[in-house]
């Protein structure tokens, strides 16, 4: 990424949720890897050709009401995100928690964006709710896992990678350059996972 | 839980767990239900959460009396049929109600002034407990002693129950203005305002006939509380907002009061009696999900606006109520 001068713009989905901890996150991890970005709030359809983002992130929410929102006609912004990234199989996307739900199973009639299968809400309560450290297999370390009402992979593809593993319980997935993970990166002070994602867009992930 | 995994390495019920919660809520609505019905007709709406209770604010209102924790069966019944989180309300200051609401599983307490205060001193130490609380405030110092006491969430206190925003209003300029007054203050002027909100942990003082000093709390000693409002107000000063999230509650009864209240830089909103008090629920509710995503667009909240199928509920001048719940557990 050395000499490069470009900004990288970041195509934040603002359908609902935690998406201020995304911003802190993105704009700390580009600050360690000496990167410029701009971060655009998509809302609706006609954000993402205006944006034209290099990499595009999915937070944590609640998904049913994603999905309303992101499906309204007021927005159209889910199926014309859906399409978006079908278009192009390397551009670098995150999704957390609910986000993760939207690329696995994007019930637009099209395929899923993660090979993946997932259940909502699947560890109980917000009781339920805990902090674990985890390993980041991705990253080749271990990670602060936090997880909030998270849903659970009941199985990946095999054209798809564990991106990290919460004990034997495979917690994100990567299908290409999309990576899917049940629970919170940005809500730790960890930007590895932001890194990641940025670093791919610059095309200097190793 | 499959192998390897260090059961002890697991925490639950962290701060970080319960202000993580709140934040997955940001830019929602939240809306109250007193049946599984009606929570299915919010969640179908687009709502991030719904609130159960036996009666809504403007019920509560109109029957008087004491108002109280809901049946245990009503929260049951209603988190059984919902997919999304399920809130409830506990009395200020009661603990044991909102402990059987954490027993029954809701996701988070709402120690609320719509129902009759506990307490006339002292909230609940919510620090006690695994799952998170919301609070409400009217100015800087209900807000930062709420968070003191373990609250993971704000919201605005308003006036339930009447359709009328103008307390909601009120109270989210008045912390506004006060967190700017916090940035402009020097140090002894910080040190005036620290003691002025600490001092509200001394309502017991001027109740007795004795001169009693109040040493401790059921926070920690008055030196340790005070010590975290400092810390609270340096994060307030630092971030130019509350350093949890803040949504507004009170009077909301369309979808142009939900934007009015996001301009104001609310992260969401409750929307009590406005909605199930409403000539048409469902089309109330999806407007002022519409409304409170699309807030920032004049053409969105118009459309919006244009979807409501009947009236608003229907609303209470301030001045006229004999209750103003929102002077409630300072």
């Amino acid at each position: 990424m050395a000499g490069r001068t470009a900004v990288l713009r970041i195509g934040l989905v603002m359908l609902q949720g935690a998406r201020h901890v995304h911003i802190a996150a993105l704009q700390r991890a580009a600050e360690e890897c000496n990167i410029e970005i701009e971060v655009h709030e998509l809302r609706k359809a006609s954000d993402l050709a205006a944006a034209d983002p290099h990499a595009i992130v999915l937070p944590g929410g609640e998904s049913t009401t994603m999905r309303l929102t992101g499906n309204h006609e007021a927005s159209g912004l889910l199926p014309a995100l859906f399409e978006w990234i079908r278009s192009d199989s390397s551009l670098p996307v995150l999704g957390t928690c609910a986000g993760a739900i939207l690329l696995a199973d994007p019930q637009d009639g099209g395929d899923p964006l993660i090979g993946a299968n997932i259940d909502r809400n699947a560890y109980g309560r917000q009781s339920d709710s805990f902090q674990s450290p985890l390993k980041a297999t991705i990253l080749g370390r271990d990670f602060p896992g936090v997880f909030i009402r998270a849903p659970r992979f009941a199985s990946h593809s095999e054209s798809s990678s564990v991106a990290a593993l919460h004990g034997e319980e495979v917690v994100g997935v990567r299908t290409g350059n999309r990576l899917a993970l049940t629970f919170h990166p940005e809500l730790s002070s960890d930007t590895g996972f932001h890194r990641w994602l940025l670093e791919t867009a610059t095309g200097a992930a190793t | 839980m499959p192998k390897l995994v260090d059961l002890q390495k697991m925490r639950h019920g962290t701060e970080l767990l319960k202000r993580g919660f709140a934040k997955m809520q940001e830019g929602g609505v939240i809306m109250d239900v007193v049946t599984p019905e009606q929570a299915h007709i919010a969640e179908d709406a687009g709502a991030t959460a719904v609130m159960a209770l036996e009666r809504v604010p403007a019920d509560i209102r109109a029957d008087g009396g004491v108002a109280r924790m809901s049946h245990p069966h009503l929260i049951k019944g209603i988190i059984e049929t919902t997919s999304i989180p399920v809130m409830a309300k506990a009395r200020i200051g009661h603990d044991e109600e909102a402990r059987v609401l954490q027993t029954l599983g809701v996701d988070m307490v709402d120690e609320s002034e719509v129902l009759t205060p506990a307490d006339p001193f002292y909230h609940i130490a919510k620090n006690d407990f695994t799952i998170p609380f919301v609070c409400g405030c009217t100015n800087l110092g209900e807000a930062c002693r709420r968070i003191m006491e373990g609250a993971a969430m704000i919201r605005t206190k308003g006036e339930a129950g009447t359709g009328n925003v103008v307390s909601a209003i009120q109270h989210a300029r008045l912390v506004a203005e006060e967190i700017a007054l916090l940035q402009s203050v020097d140090d002894a002027g910080f040190e005036v305002i620290a003691r002025t909100i600490s001092d509200g942990f001394r309502g017991i003082e001027s109740e007795s006939e004795h001169s009693i000093v109040v040493q401790n709390t059921p926070f920690g000693s008055m030196d340790a509380c005070h010590d975290l409002i400092v810390e609270i107000m340096g994060e307030v000063r630092g971030m130019s907002r509350l350093p949890v999230v803040t949504f507004s509650a009170g009077g909301i009864a369309t979808p142009t009061d939900a934007a009015l209240l996001m301009k104001q830089g609310m992260d969401g909103v409750f929307v009590g009696s406005g909605i199930f008090k409403s000539e048409h629920p469902a089309t109330t509710a999806s407007a002022i999900v519409m409304a409170t995503h699309h807030f920032n667009d004049p053409e969105k909240v118009t459309e919006a606006s244009s979807m409501m199928a009947g009236k608003p509920m229907d609303g209470l001048e301030i001045e006229k109520l004999d209750v103003r719940m929102a002077e409630r557990g300072s």
